[in-house]
């Protein structure tokens, strides 16, 4: 993944979030949605939201891997 | 883009403010720096919470409870018999765009419900919006700044340039992203070894499939990439002697019954030795497959390592028992039951402050014990050495006794995170002795084959070896399909995991990168601003500069102070005073704030001047009014100014007749009763004040006099320019009606003298002898002195008509048909 992205000063929160999705969807679709999907927990106060992030991780990885398997067998 | 101002505030049944039935309603002007005004405990604090809860959807101060303490418990106002708290804000556009109106209600239940009476289709979207770090800001997050280390100020930086969510996302990418976090989390190591042990299963179901069908058909192979053709070269070559023939009929190596071809070869050829012989080469089959290998062998070092690793973290933090200790202690204290935080349930001692946090610490430092734990149970379960234990074990020629088997309870030690290395080093011990015994056994066997080999006719012994490697051709084959299956399997995950570990390592640097890269750009933009702002604040101090330096490579920012004296890199949290410190502050956040973009164009600025001499204190204020403030700045913002300081207050007073200031004092009774601005409501405050009388709450209903008073001699003053000595504001706010009283007569007696009083005859006289002196007799002389009588409802009532009618001695009829009443223009002015 390039270092290329930057984020807008002149653009408020809302649009640099978006203009982030954007730049780690043309990387990696899927990861990138995992990511936004699971990014609420992540950036949360609890002690342990890192590892229930990873969790989340763990589960949506484990769900592709598998669709993945269940393609190639079909 | 459009952006709003905050131009109404109603709250009932919120924190402080009750008004049950008829909410508190304050207005803020777009194009004025608003300032309220309210002593303690009247509810001002409860307006700074309302526009949280309702902007950013909770209460820090709440949300740092402890949950015994039951936070939830405490945004209702406890008085409100309805339980429901109600916060409208209406915003008004900086362009055509009409009003939005917002409502956001808590029920009984903590829910937070959020609509909007004009309509607007996302109004949680809407709030969401304004939730910017620049929306609401105190005095603490300015003290904070400076006194922060490095990195604490950094990240406090971030908030105070409005880039909090550019550095939140970066930190916890960086979390996210951090690599023995990953291989634990998502258990990467165990998928590896998990891997590793399904290639091994592959090799040797090769290697094994290759001997036997070397044996059946009497040539090598270097593959098995024709899957099919082999197997059909062992099945016809055992399907074409005789005695085979029709056991194979219909079927293939693989879906043979081994028994019954097993048994058609002893029933063609008869005798028990051919039975033994048969038996011999399937248990050295079987002898074979359960052997621990050098390479299986091998494991053991990695295994005894992870559980030393293990071990060596258990004992860091002490032993699970105190583990389960602390969770039983935390249980117990956070049940509604335990009514004292601090008490702890084990040694009945009390703590100086709450124990969940300091149990929930405790806690946290077993989880390193507990990864590592996991870690060796799946090492240990996923291992060849193992695998192959548990199948020596259960081998039924060596038939080893339950009482001197290992396996299953080192598995279901690991299964509980309580397997050490002593005892998987006595398993490990007992199945190389295990392995001794398997290959004595081995040989015997062997040895017999060997002799019964000898003694039954070639072809027999032969037929039955190419059977016997026939079977073993098929089984290793199966072997090797499930092992391929569960060896695809682990790959595909663990690319998913590796893709997944790539992404995130990328994404945070590249996040990292750009967030450094913002705050930088952020950090230049305004320098020049929050230096000249220093500037006007200190004006007559010293001519120093403060400076912003963000580090290369972390979240630090420097606070240093150029010119200091003529020194420049000066530490700024060593050698300023605590005011300077927070104009040092104030200057970065106003001109941050300036520079904002977002839909809030507005910002409540909470009791931000504690630490402020009046000097400084006016002028911020001025600052606000002149230079920030739209429309005096065309791009400028809307400040909200909440203030409990009496000097401050004078001084809203004061300028509150300027153009760009609109200036309210709340008055009331929080948090029971109900609370007012009295700007609008002071009509409202005298109608609450008769009504509390009228019934003979003389409690509630005195302190409303004595704000309708102050209100009132307030109005006065300012209505017809009295002008006031420099120590007026300053002086006790317990002699406020005194004071205001001194300086008005003695303004009127001068004005008097001077031949220029535009009061009549009348108005003089109503005002000296009957209206001053009735309030001071009854009323004021109570109060200030604190001696006298217990003042009656009813006289206080009286001093209610007392405070209108001296109102009236500053107004006269003007020259409409019907007349109306103004006030005079000053002392000596219509």
């Amino acid at each position: 993944m390039p270092d290329t992205f930057a984020f807008d000063i002149n653009e408020p929160w809302e649009e640099n979030l978006q203009r982030l999705k954007n730049h780690l969807e043309e990387q990696d679709s899927e990861c990138a949605e995992i990511l936004f999907q699971s990014l609420e927990t992540l950036t949360s106060d609890g002690t342990n939201s890192r590892r229930d992030f990873n969790q989340l991780i763990l589960t949506a990885l484990d769900a592709l891997a598998e669709a993945e398997i269940q393609g190639s067998e079909t | 883009m459009t952006r709003y101002y905050l131009s109404r505030l109603d709250i009932e049944g919120f924190r402080g403010i009750n008004n049950e039935g008829d909410p508190l309603s304050i207005k803020f002007k777009p194009e004025c720096v608003n300032s309220v005004y309210a002593q303690n405990g009247i509810g001002k604090t409860s307006i700074h919470e309302a526009i949280c809860y309702a902007i950013f959807g909770g209460l820090p101060k709440l949300d740092a409870l402890q949950r015994q303490e039951q936070p939830e418990t405490y945004y209702i106002n406890r008085f409100h018999s309805q339980q429901t708290g109600t916060i409208t804000l209406e915003f008004s556009s900086d362009d055509a765009t009409p009003n939005i109106e917002i409502t956001v209600t808590r029920n009984n239940s903590g829910q937070r419900i959020v609509s909007s009476s004009t309509g607007y289709a996302d109004p949680d979207g809407f709030l969401n919006s304004l939730a910017a770090d620049f929306t609401l800001i105190d005095y603490s997050t300015f003290s904070d700044f400076i006194n922060a280390k490095p990195l604490e100020r950094g990240r406090a930086f971030s908030s105070l340039i409005g880039l909090t969510r550019f550095a939140s996302i970066r930190q916890a990418l960086e979390r996210a992203s951090d690599t023995r976090s990953l291989n634990s989390d998502l258990q990467i190591t165990a998928i590896k070894t998990q891997i590793e042990t399904a290639e091994q299963r592959i090799r040797n179901a090769r290697l094994a499939a290759y001997q036997a069908y070397e044996e059946v058909i009497g040539t090598t192979i270097q593959d098995l990439d024709d899957e099919s053709l082999r197997i059909s070269e062992v099945t016809t070559a055992l399907a074409s002697v005789a005695p085979l023939t029709e056991t194979f009929t219909g079927k293939d190596i693989l879906s043979i019954d081994a028994d019954v071809a097993r048994s058609a070869i002893i029933d063609a050829e008869g005798g028990d030795k051919k039975a033994q012989y048969t038996k011999t080469i399937a248990d050295i089959d079987a002898l074979e497959n359960c052997a621990i290998s050098a390479e299986s062998n091998a494991e053991t070092t990695s295994l005894l390592g992870a559980a030393r690793n293990r071990d060596a973290a258990v004992n860091l933090v002490g032993s699970l028992a105190l583990r389960d200790l602390y969770s039983s202690a935390k249980t117990i204290i956070e049940t509604p039951e335990w009514s004292d935080p601090n008490l702890c349930p084990v040694c009945d001692e009390v703590a100086a402050k709450p124990l969940a946090e300091h149990l929930e610490a405790c806690l946290e430092t077993y989880q390193e014990a507990n990864t590592l734990s996991d870690a060796l149970k799946t090492l240990l379960l996923s291992s060849t050495w193992f695998l192959s234990a548990e199948k020596l074990e259960a081998s039924t020629l060596l038939a080893f006794t339950d009482e001197t088997k290992h396996c299953q309870h080192i598995k279901t030690l690991a299964n509980q995170n309580t397997l050490s290395e002593g005892r998987l080093r006595e398993a490990i011990d007992a199945i190389t002795l295990f392995e001794n015994r398997r290959y004595e056994k081995l040989t015997e066997v062997k040895a017999l084959q060997v002799r019964l080999q000898s003694e039954l006719p070639p072809s027999l012994v032969t037929l039955t070896q190419k059977l016997e490697a026939g079977i073993r051709f098929g089984t290793t084959v199966k072997e090797l399909r499930t092992a391929k299956a569960e060896f695809t399997k682990l790959s595909v995950h663990h690319a998913w995991r590796e893709r997944w570990r790539s992404f995130i390592a990328n994404a945070s640097s590249a996040i990292g990168t750009a967030e450094r890269a913002l705050s930088t750009q952020r950090i230049a933009q305004i320098q020049t601003d929050y230096q000249a702002i220093f500037t006007d604040l200190m004006r007559g101090g010293i001519d120093m500069r403060p400076q912003l330096v963000r580090a290369a490579n972390s979240e630090n920012v420097d606070l240093n102070l150029e010119n200091f004296y003529g020194e420049n890199g000066v530490s700024a949290r060593a050698v300023l005073s605590e005011s300077y410190r927070n104009a040092v502050a104030a200057s970065i956040f106003l001109a941050a704030a300036a520079t904002q973009t977002g839909a809030a164009r507005f910002v409540v600025l909470d009791d931000i001047t504690s630490s402020f001499d009046g000097g400084h204190q006016f002028a911020l204020m001025e600052l606000l009014r002149t230079k920030l403030q739209c429309p005096a700045n065309p791009n400028g913002l809307q400040f909200i100014v909440l203030s409990h300081d009496s000097l401050l207050e004078k001084y809203f007073d004061r300028i509150n007749s300027e153009s760009g200031w609109y200036h309210q004092k709340l008055q009331g009774a929080a948090p029971t009763g109900k609370v007012y601005a009295n700007q609008q409501d002071a009509l409202r405050l005298r109608t609450l004040a008769h009504s509390h009388l009228s019934s003979g709450q003389i409690d509630v209903g005195a302190p409303l006099v004595r704000q309708y008073l102050e209100f009132q001699l307030s109005q006065i003053i300012s209505k017809v320019r009295i002008p006031v000595p420099p120590d007026y504001a300053i002086k006790s706010d317990n002699k406020t009606v005194g004071n205001a009283l001194d300086v008005i007569k003695n303004a009127l007696q001068l004005h008097l003298q001077a031949g220029m009083l535009v009061l009549d005859q009348q108005q003089q006289t109503d005002f000296n002898n009957r209206h001053v002196p009735a309030i001071i007799a009854n009323y004021v002389s109570h109060y200030e002195t604190g001696s006298g009588t217990p003042i009656t409802a009813h006289v206080l009532l009286g001093i209610l008509q007392s405070i209108d009618d001296l109102v009236e001695c500053f107004k006269y009829d003007d020259t409409q048909n019907p007349p109306q009443r103004k006030w005079y223009r000053s002392l000596s002015q219509r």
